[in-house]
């Protein structure tokens, strides 16, 4: 039995190494955090401004619906809203939807991100669930707006 | 129905404040037919009608209307869009939110505005054309990158896209009750905003003969993401190039709104 | 056929003893440092399996519903997979580890790490049905149903579930006593096939291994080996042995009560690696005795072209050995066993036998070198049953040792004993063979007396 501490030890190693390598490499994935706070919530402006003002952005909570969980992402400029998409979504279903490609598939265009993309608005299936509206509220409430 | 409705408008040369009272009626209108449609309200019509507790001579003329154009959509996309073969009963909630968009923008011709886009949750309404530009530009959600977009499409007609990426497999395939995973993202571009819905959805459920569908409808182009990533579009679906974006300010929005979900908890139906 | 004696003054490396000329080969050297390594690997790969579950999860997917339980289910999975492969491994019998470890403490090994990974991959089977169900809002059966339906891989991985279940149970001791040998034994071997089916599934949907394809790379290749390790060791080299040496039995004879001598006559003997101690797993394909292979140690080092076991005749299958008809063919498994000279860490040694344990000790005694002052105690319930004792005492004599026959009721073995007649003990390697019972009381006796584990080395009989 003299072999187990020298087991329990590499068991120690592997796992250290195995975590180190990850956290290497993808630093966002262990620890997911919370609702970001927004950089600097401007409620004052109540005139439809013609041009841009500073834009802020913020996440709303983290809300469980029927298939995971969801935040809301909203964005701002001055009191008027902009952008809402859903920021972040963890549902086993959809885990279960990507095992079904092995390999990310890769889409004309790809990945296009909606800031650059210069576009009137973006049509895709979305959450009816109270949980988006909640996260959504709480992203509206973190930014100070009505 | 729980749905963000987002609105944008360019009064052009309608006053603004026209545009705004506008808007704010437009919003009201969405809150009465939530009131009517919204399946987690017990009380509301629809869901007393789905217990057999409402009949239709009673119930608010909106719901004929909305049978009707059930009954055209599921003729339309050869049966793969019922909302009477729904676990729990009829259910139109996937049309009603495109008819309910529909109904928004139809307000804001009032006061003549020149031009606008209603977001209700995905589902796309226009009026007119943006300034500057030839077309609407509209972006497809990434079914599985969800800050990506897929591609951007032009159009200047009512875009709806379905998919089972988020909700998990809730679309049931009527011929056998089954779910299905085949594809990922069906895009209908269409006059009629509330069938451009129901076809969407039908498209994601008919899965591999969804392409085919697609190409037999008559007035309505689709956008088809499988789940391998493989995309089809028919013939009249217009990709925007990265090179032909305009580069004009974006007319700020008038204002934006969407109706609380004050309801109970959702009610998920799901299969046995 | 005037009957084959095994010329206890034979030495193995040189002089020509009698009729026999041809050297026989000693056994390979063991290098403990493999075992060591090799034990050091597994911990490393137990921890890596434990990061990888841990570095597939994020914190919000803990919150979700059923995320704990998706969680602990990935964890399970992969701890109690990886545990399956070490048993596998286990029993790979791969030759340099084998020689360090022994046969017989690797199966005890095996026997002892078997319920962890059967109960991690149950555990992992309901955690995942469970957390499925709960993010789908779904009920159990349900979800199963999902499973087997619509997820690739599925439904192989549900049947080797089954199968392993179905080991298991009847691995319990209660229902294994109730069950032939030889059924346990085959239902047994359908393990492989379990394993084999259930590796699609976890490359397939395994979160550390989709869309990672170094991580699916390197789990497969450590299966892959895995399997090509058993083909060659576990059966492709035994079949080669049995092929090219061609046993077959040529004398059986009384050594004393119950117990015979057979004798089997093979080619190339003198190219069969063996050490003096070690065992072989004896196939006599004859009617009644073809499908089961029972271990037996050689009673003497070869003499090519003949090899010797002695068996003693308890239940039914020792007693067919005394049946055995001359040109009865052997297939065999082997040679195995850490029980050799290659263990000892002292030049002198004492050897204690109890009842057909002499056998190993008989042979183990014609690798001592003579310098081993060997003491050599043999138990037994009546003189009649202390076997090859003329031969022992042979070896003993060449090698200016002492031999100690203990005849009598178990009482005769006591602590005090064998103190008396080992004084310095603590200065000898320590090989003590026979039945369990005999072997757990004397190994007890000798750790109590001050022996050092490592130089405590012991070879059990069983039934």
């Amino acid at each position: 039995m003299r072999r187990a501490p020298a087991v329990v030890v590499a068991s120690a190693a592997g796992l250290a190494g195995i975590v180190a390598m990850h956290a290497g490499s993808a630093p966002s994935v262990l620890g997911g955090a919370g609702p970001a706070a927004p950089a600097s919530p401007s409620p004052t402006a109540t005139n439809p401004p013609s041009t841009t003002g500073a834009a802020t952005t913020a996440v709303g909570t983290s809300e469980q619906y029927g298939y995971g969980t969801l935040a809301v992402k909203v964005t701002v400029r001055g009191s008027r809203i902009t952008d809402v998409s859903v920021a972040r979504l963890q549902t086993a279903e959809q885990y279960s939807q990507s095992l079904a490609q092995q390999v990310i598939p890769l889409l004309r265009n790809e990945v296009l991100s909606a800031q650059s993309a210069h576009i009137n608005g973006i049509s895709g299936a979305t959450y009816t669930s109270e949980a988006y509206a909640y996260s959504a509220q709480s992203a509206l409430d973190l930014l100070g707006v009505k | 129905m729980g749905t963000v409705v987002s609105f944008h408008v360019e009064p052009g040369e309608c006053p603004a404040v026209d545009a705004r009272v506008a808007v704010a009626s437009a919003c009201a209108r969405l809150h009465e037919l939530d009131d009517i449609f919204s399946t987690w309200k017990p009380g509301s019509p629809i869901s007393r009608f789905r217990a057999g507790l409402l009949c239709l001579e009673d119930a608010p003329p909106e719901m004929s209307l909305v049978l009707e154009l059930c009954e055209e959509a599921r003729a339309l996309s050869q049966g793969w869009f019922d909302p009477w073969a729904m676990p729990g009963g009829f259910d139109p909630t996937g049309l009603v939110k495109g008819w309910a968009t529909e109904q928004a923008v139809a307000i804001l011709r009032l006061p003549r505005v020149e031009a606008a886009i209603v977001n209700g949750g995905g589902d796309i309404a226009v009026l007119g054309l943006p300034r500057d530009a030839h077309a609407w530009r509209i972006g497809v959600r990434h079914p599985w990158r969800p800050e990506a977009l897929a591609c951007v499409l032009e159009t200047d007609r009512a875009v709806a896209t379905s998919g089972c990426y988020e909700r998990g497999p809730h679309l049931i395939n009527p011929r056998d009750g089954r779910m299905l995973f085949r594809t990922a993202s069906a895009t209908v571009l269409g006059s009629s905003l509330p069938l451009c819905d129901a076809l969407a959805t039908a498209l994601v459920v008919a899965g591999d003969d969804g392409p085919e569908i697609a190409r037999s409808l008559k007035g309505y182009e689709a956008y088809i993401i499988g789940v391998d990533g493989k995309e089809d579009a028919t013939d009249g679906i217009v990709f925007a190039t990265e090179r032909a974006w305009t580069t004009g300010s974006r007319p700020g929005p008038v204002c934006d709104h969407w109706p609380g979900a004050r309801s109970q908890a959702p009610v998920v139906s799901r299969p046995q | 056929m005037a009957s084959l004696t095994f010329d206890p003054t034979y030495t193995p490396h040189g002089a020509t003893h009698g009729r026999q000329s041809v050297i026989s080969r000693p056994g390979a050297v063991p290098r403990p440092v493999i075992a060591e390594v090799a034990t050091i690997l597994a911990g490393l790969g137990f921890g890596a399996c434990i990061g990888l579950a841990v570095t597939a999860e994020s914190w919000k997917q803990l919150e979700a519903p059923g995320g704990v339980a998706m969680f602990l289910g990935n964890l399970t999975g992969l701890a109690g997979t990886y545990l399956a492969l070490i048993m596998v491994l286990l029993v790979s019998r791969v030759p340099v580890v084998e020689r360090v470890l022994g046969q017989d403490k690797l199966l005890a090994s095996h026997r002892r790490l078997a319920p962890w990974p059967i109960s991690l991959i149950v555990a992992h089977a309901l955690l995942l049905t469970f957390a499925y169900a709960e993010a789908a809002r779904t009920g159990v059966w349900h979800q199963i149903g999902a499973f087997i339906r619509s997820y690739p891989d599925m439904l192989t991985a549900t049947i080797a579930l089954v199968v392993m279940v179905a080991i298991a149970v009847t691995s319990v001791y209660s229902i294994r006593r109730r069950l032939r040998r030889e059924t346990w034994w085959a239902v047994h071997l359908f393990m492989y096939l379990a394993l084999a089916l259930a590796f699609a599934h976890e490359i397939a949907l395994g979160p550390s291994f989709v869309g990672h394809p170094l991580t699916r790379f390197v789990w497969s290749v450590l299966w892959a080996s895995t399997a090509g390790l058993v083909l060659v060791y576990r059966f492709g080299l035994p079949f080669f042995r049995t092929f090219r040496h061609r046993l077959e039995v040529v004398e059986v004879h009384p050594e004393g009560p119950g117990t015979v001598s057979v004798v089997c006559r093979g080619n190339h003997l003198d190219r069969l690696a063996v050490a003096g101690g070690q065992f072989l797993e004896w196939r006599f394909l004859t009617k009644g005795m073809w499908w089961q292979a029972h271990p037996f140690s050689l009673s003497a080092r070869p003499r090519p072209p003949f090899l010797r076991i002695t068996v003693k005749g308890i239940g039914d299958y020792s007693s067919a050995v005394a049946r055995l008809r001359p040109g009865t063919r052997v297939a065999i498994e082997g040679p195995y066993g850490a029980f050799t000279t290659h263990a000892r860490r002292h030049s002198k040694v004492a050897l204690i036998a109890g009842g057909i344990g002499v056998t190993a000790i008989r042979s183990l005694l014609e690798d001592l070198p003579r310098n081993c002052d060997p003491v050599v105690i043999l138990r037994a319930s009546s003189t009649e049953e202390l076997i090859l004792g003329s031969e022992v005492a042979e070896l003993v004599r060449h090698r200016k040792g002492r031999v100690h026959e203990l005849v009598g009721s178990r009482s005769e073995v006591r602590i005090d004993r064998l103190s008396e007649l080992v004084p310095d003990l603590r200065n000898r390697d320590v090989y003590v063979s026979g039945p369990e019972g005999f072997v757990d009381q004397i190994v007890a006796t000798v750790l109590q007396l001050g022996v050092p584990k490592d130089s405590v080395h012991f070879e059990v009989y069983s039934l």
